[in-house]
């Protein structure tokens, strides 16, 4: 028995697949992962006034503010992978991302243009202040929690296939693996090989730059900008030419790391090997396999029995 | 965590889907199958266009459908037909389909090559058999006489109906017609 439903939420749409439990069960199990992903919505949208990161940008340069536990270990999360990363990944970057028109300025002080994720200060008690004006945006990096609590509030037996994918950032729970067919912007024509990742009990999260660029004062920018040098801006483009998907165990691993590999390419396999991640990098007509070393995750090049799921 | 990385050769991909239920969609075919499917045996020979303003002008006047790329990507077919890739918008991103041409101006079929979507019935040989004949000027929308929208897929079957007719304009322009 196989389940499969959609909705929109997230600002994509999310798909779960439930195969191995009754339809009734399944169906309660796909309600209780929607109503979480909705609540992560709810609470890390930029857009909504009323969520946790439009208060933190309203409020949190004043005074320190008390937030959801959900959103505190994300912000966690991401200060951590800012520390690894030099600062390649930062939540800080909201103030360009409006500049750049991927999101609409929110009713909030301005921020100053100094500040970064060192700027961010969680305390105890699940409370978050600013040391400076900063708009946080956690567009990279919630997609993918939103998945994994997801997967923990469906409790699944570990026989039970899912999959839970919420445009592209997705998590294979169950025994068997799932095969993904990457879609590569502007390289899908004639191609003699489709780019694949079969994937068992783990996450896999994909960006692209070139679906999202546009230019902005001359220069051409996409969504993923390097924190470090608030570049993205890239005179030289590489960030929205390149297509990455990582594999991760969690899907907000998975998902961040795309970021910090659209930024920083092959300069990000310290970083990979720091979550015990790999990613698949696609850029100048060729494919980069970074952190890639058990041999149970040999490509396969040619033949073979693909064609069996 | 266990999972590998694969390059599956197209050939062995096509009418297989990719990715399991789940996503739904996949590259069904690559160029050279379309091309047997819509005219088997012929050879085929790239004959690419980049549309000029005055050419896009009267190509969406003609079609009513805005000209989102310049470049026209056409084959000339050995048999005398000409075969197009297009790509349109879907629900989660493009299609892509082919489309022959015969020397009248007519269609003589349309391939999906690539249809990222669960419910993809625009692949079924019915749906696409509804614009095997069809020429510009004819009625190709998705009213009452025209193709048959597709619930579920709306978004794709009304985009691929528009597409046909801004190709047929195309078509027209690329063979100097006064439009």
């Amino acid at each position: 028995m196989s389940v499969l439903r959609a909705r929109p939420l997230l600002g994509t749409r999310v798909d779960i697949s439930v195969e191995g439990l009754p339809e009734s069960e399944a169906n309660a199990a796909i309600d209780a992962a929607f109503a979480e992903i909705a609540e992560v919505h709810r609470l890390m949208s930029f857009h909504e006034p009323g969520s946790d990161v439009s208060r933190l940008n309203r409020i949190a340069a004043a005074e320190a503010i008390t937030i959801d536990a959900r959103t505190h270990a994300v912000i966690a999360f991401a200060q951590d992978l800012a520390a690894v990363s030099g600062g390649v990944f930062d939540i800080s970057i909201g103030g360009h991302l409006v500049a750049w028109g991927y999101l609409p300025a929110p009713d909030a002080p301005a921020p100053d243009p100094a500040a970064t994720w060192r700027d961010i200060v969680l305390e105890s008690g699940n409370r978050v202040r600013f040391a400076r004006p900063l708009w946080i945006d956690l567009g990279g990096i919630a997609k993918g929690y939103a998945v994994d609590r997801a997967v923990k509030a469906m409790a699944l037996p570990a026989d039970v296939q899912c999959v839970i994918n919420a445009g592209g950032d997705l998590r294979v729970t169950g025994p068997r693996p799932e095969r993904i067919a990457l879609r590569v912007p502007g390289e899908t024509l004639a191609k003699e090989a489709i780019p694949a990742i079969e994937i068992a009990g783990g996450s896999l999260a994909s960006s692209s730059g070139s679906e999202h660029a546009r230019v902005h004062q001359g220069l051409t920018v996409g969504p993923h900008l390097n924190g470090a040098s608030r570049g993205g801006v890239s005179g030289g483009t590489a960030s929205t030419t390149r297509f990455v998907s990582v594999t991760a165990a969690e899907c907000m691993t998975a998902d961040a790391l795309t970021k910090v590999v659209m930024a920083a390419g092959v300069d990000a396999e310290p970083v990979l090997r720091r979550y015990g991640a790999a990613a698949y990098l696609y850029e100048s007509g060729g494919w980069r396999i970074l952190e890639h070393r058990s041999e149970e995750w040999e490509p396969v090049f040619g033949e073979g029995d693909v064609t069996k799921l | 965590m266990r999972s590998r990385f694969l390059l599956i050769p197209a050939a062995i991909c096509a009418g297989t889907v990719a990715g399991g239920p789940a996503y739904g969609g996949a590259f069904y075919l690559n160029i050279e199958q379309a091309q047997q499917l819509l005219f088997p045996k012929a050879s085929f020979e790239e004959d690419f266009h980049i549309l000029t303003d005055d050419q896009i002008k009267a190509i969406q006047t003609d079609s009513d459908v805005s000209v989102t790329d310049r470049k026209v990507r056409l084959w000339k077919v050995s048999s005398g037909e000409s075969f197009y890739i297009d790509q349109v918008i879907g629900l989660n991103s493009d299609v892509t389909y082919a489309v022959g041409v015969n020397s009248k101006g007519q269609v003589t079929g349309i391939e999906i090559l690539e249809c990222w979507e669960h419910y993809d019935q625009v692949r079924h040989p019915l749906w696409r058999a509804q614009f095997t004949g069809k020429k510009r000027g004819d009625t190709l929308d998705n009213g009452k006489e025209g193709i048959e929208k597709i619930s579920g897929t709306t978004l794709s079957s009304v985009h691929i109906t528009e597409g046909v007719r801004r190709i047929l304009s195309t078509h027209a322009v690329l063979q100097g017609a006064k439009l």
